[in-house]
């Protein structure tokens, strides 16, 4: 059971669920939870012996029902591979489920916003191996998407569209687009290579999207992640975050996808350290207009 | 922020009923089917899969 708290210092809700301690952590691949049931194997979280794409509720949930949700995604049945080595289509399919979820999660009670996420590698945290996302749904609107609502105020209208329309101007932090979708390394990125994806045109959220712009963010975000595995010569751990619209009918949004990759060269990890933590100011050791020429050629390569 | 098996895992039971949702291309992947299953601890489980021509595995 999840209980609340709120952090009067930092404004900020705080979760507790001290059953989550003892979640399964690094398994052997016999023993992975993600994996399917095979017959006369170890039983798992998915008691079927075959499956493409499989969604459920989270053992150990930082949120329950009926004050919010905690969901697994597993992308594939296979326990080796990731997401930017899924199949075109699988990536594709994993656009649509994205989407249910959304939709679906957005139309409960108790339910004020909704994050789909992954975290790719354990220097960002994930204790299983299998390819997989997640979802929390929040039952209150978290930090980071009330800033993002400041920033609309403080803009004067959507402020990803301003944001996206600067980069388009300047090209310089450019890194890949197609017809439904822009990739660049934000002016101010606060992250070594971070890079957001981002819908051309307004879309609040994955509902109000085109199967054409939803087939076109699977493959971009595909591409990027391939990117940083080759820019970086080996698995990049990164944690990927779909922001969109939040879920109370009241707020718009603009549908994105953010990456930190948590590496900023191939051995060396980047810290969120005193200032980062302590001030809540990043500290970065290169300018965004090198991280993204780095990062266009290395999609480029990984094409 | 992973899960654990659960501690006595058995099929799920037979899904109600399935959705069908959009797609992008319907001709060549057909409909994306949902399939929804409640595990014996009453977890949901949600498998997704393309109808017609399956998706290749990764």
């Amino acid at each position: 059971v999840t209980q609340l708290r709120f952090n009067e210092l930092r404004g900020e809700q705080v979760a507790y669920n001290v059953d989550r301690q003892g979640r399964t952590f690094l398994p052997s691949e016999d023993q992975c939870p993600l994996c399917p049931t095979r017959p006369g194997g170890a039983p798992t979280e998915i008691p079927l012996p075959a499956f493409e794409i499989a969604v459920f509720d989270n053992r150990f949930p930082a949120f329950d029902p009926p004050d919010g949700a905690a969901e697994v995604i597993v992308y594939t049945d296979e326990h080796e591979g990731s997401f930017a080595q899924l199949v075109p289509q699988r990536a594709e399919a994993l656009m649509w489920v994205w989407r249910q979820r959304y939709e679906e999660l957005a139309g409960r009670d108790g339910v004020a916003y909704v994050m789909i996420f992954e975290n790719r590698g354990v220097e960002v945290g994930t204790t299983l191996h299998h390819p997989h996302g997640q979802i929390y749904a929040y039952p209150f609107l978290p930090p980071v998407p009330a800033l993002e609502l400041a920033a609309d105020a403080r803009l004067g209208g959507c402020a990803v569209c301003t944001l996206a329309r600067r980069e388009l101007d300047d090209g310089q932090r450019i890194v890949l687009g197609n017809d439904g979708v822009l990739a660049y390394v934000p002016h101010a990125a606060r992250w070594p290579y971070e890079a957001h994806v981002v819908l051309r045109e307004h879309r609040a959220s994955l509902v109000a999207c085109s199967p054409a712009e939803l087939r076109d963010l699977g493959r971009a975000l595909q591409a990027l992640a391939r990117g940083y595995d080759e820019l970086f010569g080996r698995p990049c751990p990164y944690i990927m975050v779909v922001h969109q619209a939040p879920t109370d009918g009241i707020h718009d949004g603009h549908l994105h996808v953010e990456f930190y990759p948590a590496l900023r060269t191939p051995d060396k990890l980047k810290y969120l350290a005193g200032s980062e933590q302590g001030a809540g100011m990043f500290i970065a050791d290169q300018l965004p207009e090198d991280a993204a020429a780095a990062l266009r050629s290395a999609i480029a390569d990984a094409a | 922020v992973d899960p654990e098996p659960s501690p006595s895992p058995s099929p799920p039971v037979t899904p109600a009923a399935a959705a069908t949702l959009s797609t992008a291309d319907p001709e060549r992947y057909g409909p994306l089917e949902l399939q929804r299953h409640v595990k014996p601890d009453g977890r949901a489980l949600l498998v997704y899969r393309w109808v017609g021509e399956p998706v290749p595995q990764a």
